[in-house]
């Protein structure tokens, strides 16, 4: 009761703080006041980064095979161990983090253009296109990612390419009907059927106010895609149904190591952390990001 | 063309209902039966009906998506599929319309097999009929899924509540970092990580097997915990708006002791939004006991998926998507049908009195 108050009195007391700029310069200014976002950021461009690096952290390369020392977590030269092959740990983690963040990240992206192309055609005509589009999307995403993922790569073949679209397939619908409804709640403001009674174009209409007013939920929606298509790809490396095997991928490389989890469980669980490390960061700062384009949602 | 004739179709089966109703728009009998049926409910029952209805459609356009993916396979995993049946109604009708053997001959006869004669169709491998496995590992997954759903209620929404009720300070703090945390673990590196404590280290819980409950107990931790953390996040946030309200403040004015207030008179209000998340839930239910499946070798819907799709077995993957689309499709029905019960103004809109008020307030403008 007492806490209550003092969070009323507190409430009344600071409003949001105007901090100045225009409001896509506010909120960045509010993203940076953010502690737990910028560090998520932070991790997360240090993982990308030491994955694109990595010939300079680690001289083993991914496939070389170290015979001497197999399985050993003391290995000389090898930082993070060697597996029941002799390959270097550390070496697999980061050139498999190529593989996964390229794959989840083209996808996403993939997903992104093409979700919002679809969503803003469907809320800005309206009628018959507005109709079916929709429908296919809601069929589309009554499907689990997870199903319709596995059932479009038996589709099209197993190969990293065309895993790339299953993944961004999977994606898509989401980001369609997110788009779509955005379009639709902006489509009924004065300030477009202003500037379509001053003779703007359609495309002048869509590029300079619905893609704009609309841009702040699809960025959000844009960091838990990517951290669902990095869950979802690493799991079907896991499961034997992604990327295959021999690949360092951070899925497979976890799937690799359950044989020797009772020999060695510190290996394991060291290969459980890039990918939960890189989703974590990823929350945390899509979280941060939410708060810093929707102050009010965030005063909750 | 006698209109009766698309009724032959059907079996006397009181599976067949649902199928009899779809059809009843072509049969002048079964029209007026139905129209009977639904215009003498309440509008609350006629709005359930309506929304079991829309499962079908649904569930069809589902299975039109899946199939045609799989049609496109390249070794033409589908052509095992027959087009005509054994001189059944089906087959009579496709030779009455000079239908050959195409894509849509096909999904009409697998569509026919899988609702109306419950036939899945055989496995490629050892050309069983599936349809006895899918009803086991569906049981299986079920039960999975309904223990690990259960789990998330009775522990999430608790958390939830005390988070909320001690915002901003360390309690509320430390849970919605373990909330974040849990929220992003992967099942899979989960389910690694509590085998090592639990099975590796404290030698507490086995990992494998069914001889009791306690063979459960690490399936479903691992299954829930996803869960638990989104439901603790919606919970803390809609009992923070609650909260918020003047009512609430009214209660308290009052001298209404703290936990009627919050335990009462907020939770009924805050549950709602939580109703609505049930549908998402457990969809990653479902799809978090494939991994779980995998992982503790149990013969769920979810491990015959990977089978499937490991043996290149294009029948018992679509039976799995199947029975997967549809077990989705019931429960955003029955989350539908439940949010009406929780949300009083929804449930409003569907009894009498409101139905007659809003008549006059028509009827006044």
């Amino acid at each position: 009761m007492k806490h209550y108050f003092k969070k009323r009195a507190n409430a009344l007391k600071n409003p949001e703080p105007y901090l100045g700029g225009s409001p896509w310069q506010e909120s960045f200014k509010r993203l940076l006041k953010n502690k737990s976002a910028i560090a998520g950021l932070a991790i997360f461009v240090l993982i990308c980064l030491s994955c694109v690096f990595a010939p300079f952290i680690t001289r083993w390369d991914y496939e070389s095979i170290d015979i001497h020392n197999v399985l050993s977590f003391t290995a000389p030269g090898h930082a993070w161990g060697t597996d029941k092959l002799g390959r270097d740990v550390l070496a697999r983690i980061l050139y498999g983090g190529r593989i996964t963040l390229r794959i989840s990240l083209t996808a996403a992206a993939m997903a992104a253009v093409v979700g919002t192309v679809i969503g803003l055609l469907a809320g800005y005509f309206g009628g018959w296109v507005d109709f079916w589009v929709s429908r296919f999307m809601d069929i589309l995403a009554s499907i689990p990612a997870f199903l319709l993922t596995i059932v479009v790569e038996t589709a099209f073949g197993w190969a990293t390419g065309k895993f790339v679209y299953a993944l961004a397939i999977a994606a898509t619908p989401q980001f369609a009907r997110l788009m779509r409804v955005s379009v639709m709640n902006i489509m009924g403001r004065e300030y477009i059927e202003a500037s379509r009674a001053l003779g703007v174009s359609h495309f002048g209409v869509v590029w300079r106010h619905v893609l704009h007013n609309a841009a702040a939920p699809m960025l959000v929606h844009l960091t838990t895609c990517i951290a669902e298509t990095i869950l979802n790809c690493t799991l079907m490396g896991y499961l034997g149904i992604g990327i295959n095997p021999p690949t360092p991928e951070w899925g497979v490389l976890v799937a690799e190591s359950k044989s020797f989890i009772r020999a060695n469980p510190l290996i394991t669980f060291l290969r459980c952390l890039p990918v939960t490390l890189s989703v974590i960061s990823i929350n945390f700062f899509g979280n941060g990001f939410r708060d810093a384009l929707d102050p009010r949602e965030s005063s909750l | 063309m006698n209109k009766n004739i698309y009724c032959a179709f059907l079996p006397r089966s009181p599976f067949c209902t649902i199928s009899k109703l779809t059809l009843a728009g072509f049969s002048d009998k079964l029209r007026k039966y139905s129209a009977t049926v639904i215009l003498e409910g309440t509008t609350l029952f006629r709005y359930i009906i309506k929304r079991i209805l829309m499962i079908i459609p649904i569930i069809l356009g589902v299975v039109f998506v899946i199939f045609l993916l799989l049609y496109a396979i390249p070794s033409g995993g589908l052509n095992m599929f027959p087009s005509a049946g054994k001189g059944d109604a089906l087959d009579a009708l496709f030779k009455l319309l000079h239908a050959g053997n195409n894509f849509f001959t096909k999904y009409l006869r697998y569509c026919y097999n899988v609702f109306i004669l419950h036939d899945f169709g055989r496995a490629s491998g050892n050309s069983l009929k599936i349809i006895g496995e899918l009803v086991m590992r569906t049981k299986l997954t079920l039960l999975l899924t309904g223990l690990g759903l259960a789990a998330t209620l009775i522990i999430g929404v608790p958390i939830g509540i005390f988070s909320a009720v001690h915002q901003n300070k360390w309690q509320d703090n430390v849970i919605m970092f373990l909330v974040t945390l849990f929220s992003s673990i992967p099942n899979y590196c989960l389910a690694i990580i509590l085998c090592i404590v639990f099975v590796l280290k404290l030698r507490v819980l086995p990992l494998i097997g069914f001889a009791g409950p306690i063979y459960f107990v690490l399936p479903t931790m691992t299954l829930s915990a996803g869960g638990i953390a989104s439901v603790t996040k919606m919970t803390r946030a809609s009992m923070l708006e609650v909260l918020d309200q003047q009512y609430v403040t009214a209660l308290r004015s009052k001298g209404l002791k703290e936990r009627a207030v919050v335990y009462f008179h907020a939770l009924k209000n805050a549950l709602v939004p939580i109703v609505s998340v049930l549908g998402t839930l457990t969809t990653q239910m479902l799809c978090g006991a494939v991994v779980v499946e995998h992982f503790f070798s149990i013969p769920g819907l979810g491990s015959y998926l990977l089978r499937s799709v490991n043996s290149r077995d294009v029948t018992s993957l679509l039976g799995c998507s199947v029975i997967i689309a549809f077990m989705l499709a019931a429960l955003s029905v029955i989350t539908d049908i439940l949010y009406v019960f929780v949300d009083p103004q929804i449930k409003q809109q569907y009894t009498k009195g409101k139905t007659s008020a809003l008549r006059r307030k028509e009827a006044r403008q």
